[in-house]
């Protein structure tokens, strides 16, 4: 596949060298030539036209007109954590029965991020999107404390089975820090991702320091790959901008629980989209 | 001079042998007799005896006499769930300082009970927790040095990794639902008879106390309302008995500190252990992941029993710590890291929880003060 790329430069630099993994990839530089386009620039995005979309997903809204766009099924939205090695591994087992039907979802989601409304929501974002992955329905309920602005958040996620997703954000871990953690109860098994177990330990004065050894930047070689030599439909690597709308105003409901200080019912969020798996589809 | 011993009585040793062993144990308590209540089930009168005569010491068939003859001090309570606030009741209204095995109750009146007469007989209570365990202990110490900064939330998951007799959905059609007691007494064989007792109780009830005694400790407040979900996922005795084995619990405390707890009985395929048992801690300058099972090591050998957990706890003086600050309670009248008190209260956390479960609305928590 001939594809144009149209990024910041921090990304163009890590494309192209993700894309050094991928067959079928030919990078052109006049647009005119190329059957994909790579951009992290939702003004970039050209309704059917072949795109990887690499910015944030809250960046879509409302920035561009979802209108113009939400139909449109060439326009490819990646959510990292849905090409990430450790969600995926947990998916699978998910997905081949070995943990039966999802029970418990538990996600500690900790970093640095500025207190900004946009990058933080992404994170929210893309931590729901792994819970609709996971789960093969819509909450009926959930319950926030903590917003944006704020250190921390965490929300309750109840579904109708009795299952359960915890999301917990901590968005102001000193510089430099990071940890994940997604562990998934099922009916029959269970699967722990945890920073916790794949860290090293360096030994340089005073007391020893947690080195994680961090798989999470296979995503982006993941996403170029499914993108330039697509997966089966049924894989579902990537979101649609529809599904993107979606989360955006799951993630609106989640927020509205903490201002409204109470649950929060949810009705009406079904994605009728039976490609992104996003909503009631697995 | 070494101290004369606390002569302890246990009050009934029907599910965990543990807990009487760890106050026999300790060099400043003597287990000297067994006592229960003359109107028990035989089986129970049947457990007392084989405990009584494993340990050399005598078993008597009524309780408050047998307090007053062997002039005892202390007792220890380890029965169904249901007697534990009567019988630790007695022990403190005959002057007794009293040692509870987890839950507090399955009723919140009961636990009041046992407040008021701990209360006015001015003795020391301690109910059974894990909070001096290692990891437990530098998690503690990493707040108290405010390494954390101010702590902001706390998350705890409580998982036991352990089977309840059949899988739920293998009951089949004309087979009689599973009787809590009975299935509660085969599970006395390997330790997992937590809920023993007449009426059922679920894994809130059961181990809830736990993972909401780190969270007193580690923020000394209380948990002021609850938003819950609970679940039955994985046993039939749960089943049958309409008790959750699965409980997801966002908690808001007094303090403003937030988080959250899930307990479950996942069954034993779900972990090469107990169970996965974790903290995380989120402060103001940093966080803290805790697996609560470390010290440990781990050993693997041919003809290695499957069921057999492969990593096993290290460097764990716990028993030894919590009986040394109850010894210290009663000789300086210093706090318990868990008194009935806050014991009820968390009782009535676990109240709330159900309730927010059943009504799908966040639940305040009726918290009670001296």
């Amino acid at each position: 596949m001939k594809v144009f790329i149209d990024t910041k430069p921090e990304t163009r630099a890590a494309c192209f060298q993700s894309g050094r993994r991928v067959k079928n990839l030919e990078w052109v530089s006049d647009p005119g030539k190329a059957e994909g386009m790579i951009t992290d620039l939702p003004e970039l995005i050209v309704p059917g036209k072949r795109t990887l979309y690499l910015g944030g997903i809250v960046n879509l809204f409302p920035l561009t007109d979802p209108n113009s766009i939400v139909n449109s099924t060439t326009v490819k939205i990646v959510s990292p954590y849905r090409a990430d090695p450790r969600f995926l591994a947990v998916q699978h087992s998910l997905f081949t029965q070995e943990l039966g039907a999802p029970a418990l979802l538990r996600i500690h989601f900790w970093c640095r991020t500025p207190p900004h409304t946009v990058p933080r929501l992404n994170s929210l974002v893309t931590q729901l999107d792994v819970v609709f992955r996971l789960f093969a329905g819509t909450p009926e309920s959930l319950y926030t404390v903590g917003n944006l602005f704020e250190p921390t958040l965490q929300t309750q996620l109840n579904f109708p089975d009795g299952g359960v997703a915890l999301l917990d954000f901590a968005w102001d871990l000193p510089e430099g820090d990071a940890y994940y953690s997604l562990s998934l109860i099922g009916d029959t098994g269970a699967a722990y991702a945890d920073d916790q177990r794949n860290v090293n330990l360096l030994f340089a004065g005073n007391e020893p320091r947690a080195k994680l050894i961090d798989p999470s930047h296979e995503w982006l070689d993941r996403s170029l790959e499914n993108f330039v030599n697509p997966t089966p439909p049924g894989e579902r690597s990537f979101l649609t901008v529809n599904n993107a709308l979606v989360l955006y105003q799951f993630a609106e409901k989640v927020l509205e629980s903490h201002n409204r200080r109470a649950p929060v019912s949810i009705f009406g969020t079904e994605d009728d989209d039976s490609s992104s798996g996003t909503s009631t589809n697995r | 001079m070494i101290p004369a011993p606390h002569r302890t009585v246990a009050l009934s040793v029907v599910k965990h042998d543990y807990l009487p062993l760890a106050v026999a144990a300790h060099p400043q308590f003597e287990l000297i007799g067994v006592a229960d209540q003359a109107e028990c089930p035989p089986w129970v009168h049947q457990r007392n005896q084989t405990f009584a005569d494993q340990l050399g010491i005598p078993y008597r068939k009524e309780v408050t006499e047998a307090l007053r003859d062997w002039n005892a001090s202390v007792a220890v309570v380890s029965s169904e769930a249901e007697r534990h606030c009567e019988l630790g009741r007695y022990a403190a209204q005959a002057g007794l300082h009293v040692i509870l095995d987890k839950p507090l109750s399955n009723r919140l009146s009961e636990c009041d009970s046992l407040v008021d007469a701990v209360q006015q007989s001015g003795v020391r209570s301690l109910v059974w927790n894990r909070n001096y365990l290692p990891a437990l202990l530098q998690a503690k110490k990493t707040i108290d040095d405010l390494e954390l900064g101010r702590l902001l939330a706390v998350h705890c998951d409580f998982f036991f990794s352990k089977d309840a007799g059949p899988r739920k959905g293998s009951r089949q059609p004309g087979d009689p639902p599973i009787n809590w007691l009975e299935r509660q007494r085969e599970a006395h064989a390997d330790g997992s008879d937590g809920g023993v007792g007449v009426e059922p109780l679920g894994e809130l009830h059961i181990e809830g106390l736990y993972p909401l005694a780190y969270l007193r400790m580690l923020t000394g407040a209380r948990v002021r309302q609850v938003f819950a979900q609970t679940a039955i996922r994985f046993h039939q005795a749960n089943e049958d008995n309409q008790v959750e084995d699965l409980a997801s619990v966002t908690l808001e405390l007094s303090n403003g500190v937030k988080g959250s707890v899930c307990v479950g009985r996942i069954g034993a395929d779900s972990h090469p252990d107990i169970g996965e048992i974790k903290l995380h801690l989120i402060g103001t300058r940093g966080a803290l992941a805790v697996a609560e099972a470390r010290p440990e090591i781990s050993v693997y050998y041919h003809g290695q029993p499957a069921g057999e957990f492969k990593n096993r706890r290290i460097g764990n003086q716990h028993d030894f710590l919590l009986m040394d600050e109850f010894a210290r309670a009663i000789a300086e009248g210093t706090p318990t890291s868990l008194d009935a008190l806050e014991a009820r209260n968390i009782m009535a956390t676990v109240q709330a929880a159900l309730e927010s479960s059943r009504n799908r609305q966040l639940t305040k928590v009726s918290n009670r003060d001296l």
